[in-house]
């Protein structure tokens, strides 16, 4: 397919570079606030807690941060896993974001369309994330005493209040498997597996319904 | 030395190593910005169709960012400015951020903030962060450019495959964080229940007057929040 050759060329070879290119300054730059502790205070863990403690890290997150890039990669596509797992706050933040916008302008989940316009949302969203940070870190507390404290509580609010809208969306897409998707998460919520596990098991065994479904219907089709 | 560690966390030249990473997300988020929108004609998408994108991404921000700013008043306190807006403003969330500087302070069997939490837990803390932060890049690093060959083995399947994957992942995905949201309280699960149904409503009207759908997002999501925070308080 022609368009698939270029859209390659053009756009996935660029952002594989820029992406591995920003990660790898990212690490590198990473490591100078706990470098910047020891070089002027003398303050540095033992290496026998740094290493005790990456163990706990690799086995509390090791799974996750490559199970969470094959479960996120069908929404995301490959710019917005460079550009979501940089920037942080993927669930509360970037996929919210990423999926309003491709709500808005209608594309097909998974679609190369879906990946440029989440990637610019996206993008978007991060410079006003740092902004709001930057701003926040500057003016600091007296910035929660301007507004009036029923608006400043009802941000406890923000994350479900946005990922009812996004429900509404899926379940209007493909009922079933939206049931199925609600059982299998309050079955993970409720059993409590290992958290690598958590996300990777809902999205996985939906897409696997959504598979059969889709068989089932071509059977019909096919038979009928 | 009888040193507190908020004296190191409030440092000010603590600032001047922090930015630099933030730097290098804002850089990402241009280069990415500005590969997108060129290979936007190739796909379909307008000049329009990209602004709008961008509108939208930093319009729907606002919120879910604001989120992130309490939690980083909360963080300020007890880890200091400058460390808590850099680990805030790249990889990882809130949660897992906290968690980290946890096991800092655990192994020096202490907590984040208590008395007894000293210089050298906080660097260990910062260590604890950065390593985490680190692993999600290294890990993307690795592997993330493999996911394409892969990807291409699957479309000459079935070309349909691709789509349905997408949506199957779209449907777990918003599932399982809404029911992540919903466990923690009875406010959570009306916020989420009243807002699809807002939402429902606002998809019908917006069939007829198409500018509300580039607001019903926001709309739902602010008539939900004060609705909730009005009823049950916080």
């Amino acid at each position: 397919m022609n368009s698939t050759h270029s859209f390659e060329k053009v756009y996935t070879k660029n952002i594989i570079r820029a992406g591995r290119l920003t990660a790898t300054a990212a690490v590198v730059l990473c490591f100078g606030p706990p470098l910047f502790i020891y070089l002027k205070y003398g303050m540095f863990p033992s290496v026998k807690n740094l290493i005790a403690g990456y163990l706990i890290i690799l086995s509390m997150f090791g799974i996750s941060y490559f199970t969470d890039m094959i479960a996120f990669y069908p929404t995301t596509g490959l710019s917005g896993i460079y550009l979501g797992y940089l920037s942080g706050n993927m669930s509360g933040v970037r996929l919210p974001v990423m999926l309003t916008a491709q709500e808005a302008l209608g594309t097909k989940a998974g679609s190369q369309k879906a990946e440029i316009v989440g990637t610019i949302a996206m993008g978007g969203s991060v410079f006003i994330g740092v902004a709001c940070t930057a701003l926040t870190a500057v003016i600091g507390e007296p910035l929660m005493d301007l507004l009036p404290g029923f608006v400043v509580n009802s941000f406890n609010y923000v994350t479900p209040a946005i990922m009812g809208s996004l429900i509404s969306m899926v379940a209007t897409k493909n009922f079933k498997a939206f049931i199925f998707a609600v059982i299998m998460s309050v079955a993970v919520v409720v059993l409590q597996p290992p958290a690598f596990i958590q996300f990777p098991a809902v999205i996985f065994s939906t897409i696997f319904v959504c598979i059969m479904l889709y068989k089932k219907e071509k059977g019909k089709e096919t038979a009928g | 030395m009888d040193m507190n560690y908020l004296e190191i966390a409030r440092d000010p030249q603590l600032w001047l190593v922090c930015i630099p990473p933030i730097l290098i997300v804002l850089t990402q988020a241009i280069l990415f910005i500005r590969h997108s929108v060129k290979a936007a004609p190739i796909v379909g998408l307008t000049a329009a169709d990209c602004k709008k994108s961008f509108k939208i991404g930093c319009v729907s921000a606002l919120g879910p960012s604001l989120g992130v700013v309490t939690v980083l008043l909360g963080m300020m306190a007890v880890l200091g400015t400058p460390i808590s807006w850099l680990r805030l403003s790249i990889v990882g969330n809130a949660p897992q951020e906290m968690m980290m500087a946890g096991i800092g302070a655990d192994l020096f069997d202490t907590t984040i903030g208590a008395a007894d939490y000293t210089p050298e837990a906080f660097a260990t803390s910062v260590w604890m962060m950065t390593f985490h932060g680190c692993n999600f890049m290294i890990a993307v690093i690795l592997v993330l450019h493999k996911m394409e060959t892969f990807k291409t083995k699957l479309e000459t399947k079935d070309s349909m495959l691709l789509p349905i994957i997408g949506s199957g992942a779209l449907i777990g995905v918003i599932t399982m964080l809404s029911i992540n949201q919903a466990k923690s309280s009875n406010a959570n699960i009306f916020a989420l229940i009243l807002s699809s149904i807002l939402m429902i409503i606002l998809g019908q009207i917006g069939k007829k007057h198409t500018k509300i759908r580039e607001y019903s997002v926001g709309i739902s999501m602010l008539i939900s929040m004060f609705a909730t925070q009005f009823i049950f308080g916080s």
